[in-house]
């Protein structure tokens, strides 16, 4: 009772400070602590941290506080993106010498990018795709064959992976466009596992060995894996690498940002609840669907092609049906349907299965526990999708509510509060 | 010319004629009603000319929309062509708010790639705004208050407020006709009432377009449509003015009974 009373008073008080751009900044910077904490300290204290933190975010939501967290970013768009922006790229080498967690922080940021991918399909539309590592694979062994086999640079391979997982993200689609619900998982359970079974028995992909040696990236003759010394610092190996992840990161959710709050996003929402009324509607369904898969596809292609990068080898173990299962948990848990809540969901999950190595075998328990209380407690995960505010992004008023006149917006208002 | 015409529409569910040989025509700027007992087709009869049934392989006959042959088009390239339609039981996204329900009925009249989208240029934001714009004026000539509300969830509006956002849903793409199928259900007679005159108001502003609606309430049928048509066992049986549907002695039989057998 006290802490809401406090919490009361203080808003009154610092009213025209939370409204500001400064705190947006303060925001960012808790982020950018909490981020930092968690992926340097040991798995103890960071999953303390994070148990704390998911509660947090839970008790605050009582009180709405995450949505106007929200809106307070997208009131001040460009300060968020330029704050966060300098911490994105101070972050990577905060992380110094520590080559294990430089490593979880990118596995984490590439996780992001293919949650994202995936919460087209799952969130958005809501068709669950079961074979979101299949495209990751994809992507992967794109830019293995092309570096390890026919000796080529990685970023055509990444071109290439791009451009085959969005075809294949096509033809899955094709087929599943005639089933609906767990027939389509099925189908995309199914693709998964094929897709694992066909790089184990290639032999032109190394079989059950995989493609190792992949070529690392570079960009303009700079090696972006590669030890660096910053300022008399030794940095590891991945600073550079992860830089660029972060930069991919940053660029995707941004895109899904935008696909969201458009006519697409609205169309996918509508497909995903009524079929029959978004095709009355003018929608073409078959195209909406396919659209979610094909840019699904090229999202988890991508984090393949970053992953494959990453690790230097492409195998059929890496890119199974428990990848799928575990991108799957990150978007439950995060939440379906909003970006934010989708990477964040990510970076839980990929640092929690990183931090517990030693517990490797508990690995599906942790799963399965968290998406059973997850889906008990807050079945639309930790930050789940919210109500698309035209007002606020296009900073403006309906034009009726002026015709209407004040009188009525008041009357209307308190009748509507009598009705509640 | 007729805006709609239907020229011996059947369809047949393994062996069922749920409807049958059905002629149709609907003048512009005409309300037709369309009754008959349940389970006569009427739905289905909207079904098959929205193209929900356009392209199942026991619906034959021909459906003309403005002069233009329409059966076997997909729903959203009939919608395109001028046909919107509400439904039975509400087909509102639950899950959305108020405002994007009415964006989606903006869909198509929405002119921008999906490029416009990602970089989303001012151009962008004017039209999605322009359009709610007028969305929201067009749903304030049923319920001002609706507007306050607009990002309300559609799951949290009371029933007749949902039936006039879908209504005005339907209307966005300034069709050319407008299929209401029971948009009174689970309405009382007062609500239904304040419905119909609000179907008449945005008639009038509906210039050159029909209506078709199916209803069960006689009253309503008496004050509302031009003509009436009526259904039995998926065949029109009957079709004329109120009066001379009351006085239809197959009709009688068929639907209104008997008056003293019937209380």
């Amino acid at each position: 009772m006290m802490k809401q009373k406090d919490g009361k008073v203080n808003t009154m008080k610092n009213k025209k400070f939370l409204d500001s751009p400064f705190a947006v900044i303060l925001c960012n910077l808790i982020l950018f602590f909490l981020v930092y904490f968690v992926v340097i300290s040991d798995y103890v204290v960071s999953l303390a941290i994070m148990a704390v933190v998911i509660l947090a975010i839970l008790l605050v939501n009582r009180y709405n506080l995450v949505n106007k967290i929200f809106d307070l970013y997208i009131r001040h768009k460009k300060t968020a993106l330029i704050s966060g922006l300098i911490l994105g790229i101070i972050y990577p080498f905060s992380l110094t010498d520590n080559v294990y967690v430089a490593h979880i922080a990118t596995l984490a940021v590439i996780y992001g990018i293919a949650c994202l991918g995936l919460n087209f399909q799952m969130g958005s539309t809501d068709m669950t795709n079961f074979a979101p590592a299949a495209f990751m694979g994809i992507g992967a062994y794109s830019v293995a064959i092309a570096s390890v086999n026919m000796g080529l640079s990685p970023w055509i391979g990444m071109l290439g992976g791009l451009v085959l997982s969005g075809v294949f993200g096509f033809l899955i689609g094709l087929p599943t466009l005639k089933t609906k619900g767990y027939y389509l998982s099925l189908v995309t359970m199914a693709i998964q596992l094929a897709f694992t079974e066909l790089v184990r028995i290639w032999p032109y992909v190394g079989g059950d060995d995989g493609l190792s040696g992949v070529q690392r990236y570079k960009l303009f003759g700079f090696e972006l894996y590669k030890r660096y010394t910053i300022f008399g610092i030794r940095m590891s190996p991945q600073i550079p690498y992860l830089l660029l992840c972060i930069a991919f990161l940053v660029l995707c959710t941004y895109i899904a940002m935008r696909v969201y709050f458009s006519r697409t996003g609205i169309a996918m929402n509508t497909v995903a609840q009524d079929e029959i009324a978004a095709d009355c509607l003018g929608i073409n369904v078959s195209r909406t669907k396919l659209f979610a898969f094909v840019i699904g596809g090229v999202y988890c292609g991508l984090a393949g092609t970053l992953f494959a990068g990453l690790e230097g080898y492409a195998g059929p173990a890496t890119y199974n049906f428990q990848k799928s299962l575990m991108l799957i948990c990150m978007v439950i848990l995060g939440g379906m349907d909003n970006s934010i809540g989708v990477v964040l969901g990510a970076f839980i999950l990929a640092i929690i299965t990183e931090k517990l190595r030693d517990f490797a075998d508990f690995q599906q328990l942790i799963y399965g526990a968290i998406l059973v209380v997850m889906l008990i407690v807050r079945p639309d995960g930790i930050i789940p999708w919210r109500v698309r505010n035209h007002d606020l992004i296009t900073k403006r008023k309906p034009k009726i509510i002026e015709k209407l006149g004040e009188s009525t917006d008041i009357a209307a208002k308190a009748e509507l509060k009598s009705e509640v | 010319m007729a805006l709609l015409e239907t020229k011996k529409i059947s369809i047949n569910f393994g062996g069922l004629w749920a409807v049958k040989d059905v002629d149709f025509n609907v003048e512009p700027n005409k309300i037709v009603g369309l009754i008959g007992p349940n389970g006569s087709g009427k739905t289905t009869f909207l079904n098959i000319i929205s193209g929900i049934y356009g392209r199942y392989k026991g619906t034959s006959g021909e459906v003309y929309l403005d002069g233009e042959y329409i059966l076997g088009l997909k729903p959203c390239d009939v919608y395109k062509k001028g046909m919107s339609r509400t439904y039975q039981s509400s087909r509102l996204c639950w899950e959305q708010s108020v405002a994007d329900n009415l964006l989606v009925g903006c869909y198509t009249s929405q002119d921008y790639s999906l490029f416009d989208s990602i970089f989303r240029p001012k151009k962008v934001n004017n039209e999605i705004y322009d359009q709610l714009d007028r969305a929201l004026d067009l749903l304030s000539t049923f319920n001002p208050k609706l507007v306050d509300r607009r990002y309300d969830l559609a799951k949290n509006i009371p029933h007749i407020d949902r039936r006039r956002i879908e209504i005005t849903r339907a209307l966005l793409s300034n069709p050319k006709l407008l299929l209401l199928d029971e948009p009174t259900a689970g309405l009382n007679d007062e609500e239904t009432m304040t419905m119909m005159d609000g179907i008449k108001m945005v008639k009038e502003k509906m210039k050159g377009s029909a209506v078709i609606i199916i209803e069960h309430d006689m009253q309503v049928m008496e004050k509302v449509p031009d003509t009436i048509v009526v259904f039995n066992a998926g065949e029109k049986i009957a079709e004329g003015t109120y009066q001379e549907i009351i006085n239809d002695q197959d009709v009688i039989d068929a639907y209104i009974g008997g008056g003293d057998e019937d209380e």
